[in-house]
């Protein structure tokens, strides 16, 4: 299991880590969300994609 | 339900450990229905709230207004993002995608708020866990979560770089059974855990 796990060090700001551990501002909270991918799903999202 | 919108589920400037006040208290039937819809809809969809509806459940035996209302407010930032959803992202061939990558790896952030239980002095540690890759700029790209937690330390940390280490240990922890369970559906994966700030001085 040697090297399965690699470290690396994020700040503050790009942790989404951080919406776990503490109540955030509005504007870092909203940034922390689009980089989990936890978006708004509107009309251009479209239909799911799903491989045959 | 005709309710004035909310963009985060909890007001940083709210000290919910401040049960010292001459608060009324709230009614806990109301209170505990309201806790465990939240609890049932952050386990499930929202990793968003799962903070929040982990810091109001310590309230559950003697809630009070402020608790209810903290807790009515989840249920509005709900409302306000009822349109939100988790994306996951395939990964392209095409080189001006943010998601063009050879191949994915489950990526998982981890962060401590030292003695963020003031009764107790313990820490929450938190991670989440998705897949992801590392772009042409040595940046990492999630494409959507499939995994997340926020869990009170078992023990006291002493320092922020203890309680960073113990969320940290955590982490690795849940990144390897994730990543025994992932290898069985994808050979080759590799795991990267990303953590927070850890202040020295």
């Amino acid at each position: 299991m040697k090297g399965a796990v690699k470290f690396q060090y994020v700040t503050s700001e790009s942790n989404p880590g951080d919406l776990r551990t503490k109540p955030l501002a509005v504007p870092r909270y909203e940034r922390l969300l689009q980089l989990i991918g936890l978006t708004p799903f509107g009309p251009d999202d479209g239909e799911p994609e799903y491989d045959e | 339900m005709d309710a004035k919108p909310a963009k985060s589920p909890l007001d940083p400037q709210t000290d919910l450990a401040n049960t010292h006040c001459e608060d009324k208290p709230a009614n806990r039937k109301e209170y505990l229905s309201m806790v465990g819809s939240l609890m049932y809809a952050a386990l499930g969809s929202r990793p968003d709230i799962v903070f929040s509806v982990t810091a109001l459940s310590r309230y559950n035996v003697q809630p009070l207004e402020m608790h209810a209302t903290s807790a009515k407010r989840v249920l509005r930032y709900l409302k306000t993002t009822a349109e939100f959803r988790i994306h996951y992202r395939r990964l392209t061939s095409d080189p001006q995608s943010p998601h063009n990558s050879p191949s994915m790896d489950i990526i998982g952030y981890t962060d401590s708020d030292w003695a963020g239980n003031l009764m107790t002095r313990k820490s929450v540690g938190g991670c989440v866990f998705g897949l992801g890759h590392t772009n042409a700029n040595e940046e990492l790209v999630m494409s959507g979560l499939f995994h997340w937690q926020a869990k009170s330390q078992s023990v006291v940390a002493l320092s922020t770089l203890e309680a960073e280490y113990i969320a940290c240990s955590h982490a690795t922890q849940e990144s390897l059974w994730l990543s025994h369970m992932m290898k069985e559906a994808a050979e080759g994966m590799a795991v990267k855990i990303v953590d927070g700030p850890v202040p020295i001085g």
